[in-house]
């Protein structure tokens, strides 16, 4: 007896990312990190006069491919509900035993899985090309590593959210000002009623707080976050399918 | 039937949001004050860098981006190489920066004497190996010949930047400081709420509690007389006990936070610098000499006693 997730959820996880690879969106990743990867090699043999030169690269590095895989993972999600409704791939879909919450889980899985597959390709080269010439905690750094998965699925549920109930540039530019924008967000808008249940990926990141030196957060903060992550694609997702079981196709 | 599990989905879906955000608004794990990326040391040798120079105004943390900015706009758009000397980074010499400044340049532009030969970013034509493209970067950018001496334009100008700096991180310290001081040129009032708000997000911070004595300061004299031959007002000695309580604060503040390994010049392990120490003395004397002033002084030779235990300079103070 096969199981709802390999029947159902996987070839939906395997069609979307076969897609992306056929829309050259892999090809534009390769030359990212290949970029990348190429300033941090001209550093590395031209050699950093200085441990503070090392620490600023390193954070640099960090936050770029952590924005680059935000972002990738925010165009994949952003376009799938309404690909499949404009190019009416959505029905021959449905007519087969799949439910709509398989769908929309199988979409949001496969963008979390390139998110995912993104970061974790850039920072095994970052790790080994940037000279760590600081002190730098290892704990925060596993909670970094622990974090940033979390704060992808957070990210890939956003898109598909707001795609659900916006027409497609409004929720594109919605969900980058909140995936990217969300923690200075709150911070200017301050006091404004309700501005802390926007959901915040962005507080998920530990990069500065690595590179800084400083230890890593308590268990029951961190613990805190996770949940939040948690909680916030749980919530993202819950209400997506909500706004997907009543949409008239 | 499905209208009741309906509701149940967005009910479930609504009370995971709310507990999410409350969770997220309760954990930041960037807020600690100090750490490299606010250091003025190690922002210093980080934009001294090659790297740093190369890369521009290109920085991953606001704050960072909005120092870099209120430093070329100081210079009048001139990119020069960090040249800020150690004690210019604490609390009680800035403000006789910001002094000097604003004192030197009235409300015109003013080239200033003592500043010269810093290098800019972008290279000299001697030495540009660019050619054409390099006479193109000079033409199209702010650039000076770094042997004249600096532009200085009016800091007032900076305070909406300051305000976007501590907003963008409220533990940035040298944010609070700096546009503490240039606030206070403008609006004294403002000035002192605005270092009480960097007091609320970084209660530990001694550097701001300098700060706001040396604001009071400056405020008792726009009161009334201060200096020691005349008795003074009670609204002048109301200001001057807020300063004195302030400079207190920050003297115990920092002996708790200064590490036992401080050179001679004033630097120690855990990101302690010179400009940590000038700030940790200025408190400790302040409080001495306005304790003093303010009719106390057996208790000021008690507080020389105590605090000559770490900086035993402190015993000169002593009458």
């Amino acid at each position: 007896m096969r199981s709802a997730f390999h029947m159902a959820v996987w070839p939906i996880v395997r069609a979307t990312v076969l897609e992306a690879a056929r829309r050259k969106d892999i090809a534009v990743l390769a030359i990212f990190m290949v970029a990348l990867l190429f300033v941090l090699g001209s550093a590395r043999v031209v050699g950093l006069e200085r441990p503070a030169a090392g620490t600023f690269l390193l954070n640099l590095s960090l936050t770029l491919i952590i924005g680059g895989a935000h972002l990738v993972t925010l165009l994949v999600a952003a376009r799938q509900i309404p690909d499949e409704i404009e190019q009416r791939t959505l029905y021959p879909l449905l007519a087969r035993p799949i439910h709509r919450s398989h769908v929309l889980i199988g979409k949001w899985l496969a963008a979390c899985l390139m998110g995912l597959a993104l970061f974790f390709s850039l920072f095994i080269p970052v790790w080994l090309l940037v000279p760590r010439l600081e002190h730098y905690e290892t704990g925060t750094l596993i909670q970094l590593l622990t974090l940033q998965p979390m704060a992808l699925m957070v990210t890939a549920a956003v898109p598909l959210f707001l795609t659900l109930c916006f027409p497609r540039g409004l929720a594109m530019a919605l969900a980058l000002l909140i995936v990217l924008g969300a923690d200075y967000l709150v911070r200017f808008v301050d006091g404004f009623p309700l501005i802390w249940l926007v959901p915040n990926p962005s507080r998920l990141n530990m990069v500065l707080r690595y590179t800084d030196g400083i230890a890593p957060l308590s268990f029951w903060g961190w613990s805190a976050l996770m949940l939040a992550a948690l909680f916030w694609t749980a919530s993202l997702l819950l209400l997506s399918r909500q706004l997907f079981e009543r949409r008239a196709l | 039937m499905r209208g009741a599990k309906q509701h149940l989905g967005w009910l479930v879906a609504l009370l995971l949001l709310v507990v999410a955000g409350w969770l997220g608004a309760h954990v930041d794990p960037n807020a600690y004050a100090g750490g490299r990326a606010r250091d003025e040391q190690e922002r210093l040798r980080r934009n001294s860098s090659a790297l740093a120079a190369m890369l521009g105004e290109f920085r991953t943390s606001l704050s960072d981006i909005m120092f870099i900015k209120t430093e070329r706009y100081l210079h009048g758009g001139v990119a020069y190489l960090p040249h800020m000397g150690d004690l210019a980074m604490s609390a009680e010499e800035l403000i006789d920066e910001v002094d000097e400044h604003q004192s030197e340049i009235g409300l015109e532009f003013l080239d200033h004497d003592e500043e010269g030969d810093v290098p800019t970013i972008i290279p000299t034509p001697e030495r540009d190996f660019r050619g054409w493209v390099g006479n193109l970067h000079r033409e199209v950018q702010p650039w000076r010949d770094p042997t004249k001496a600096h532009i200085h334009t009016d800091g007032r100008d900076l305070i909406p930047w300051f305000r976007l700096m501590t907003r963008a991180d409220s533990h940035y310290i040298r944010g609070y400081t700096a546009g503490g001081f240039w606030l206070n040129m403008a609006d004294p009032e403002a000035a002192l709420a605005f270092i009480e708000e960097g007091i609320q997000h970084n209660p530990q911070e001694f550097q701001l509690y300098v700060s706001r004595g040396f604001l009071l300061i400056r405020e008792a004299r726009r009161t009334g007389v201060t200096t020691s031959d005349v008795e003074l007002e009670p609204e002048v000695a109301a200001i001057l006990e807020r300063a004195r309580d302030d400079f207190r604060k920050a003297a115990q503040l920092a002996l708790v936070k200064r590490p036992d390994d401080v050179d001679e010049e004033g630097f120690g392990s855990g990101g302690w610098g010179s400009y940590h120490e000038n700030d940790a003395l200025a408190a400790s004397r302040m409080d001495i000499l306005l304790t003093r002033r303010l009719g106390d002084p057996d208790l000021a030779n008690q507080l020389a006693h105590r605090y000559a235990n770490t900086f035993p300079e402190m015993l000169e103070m002593l009458q």
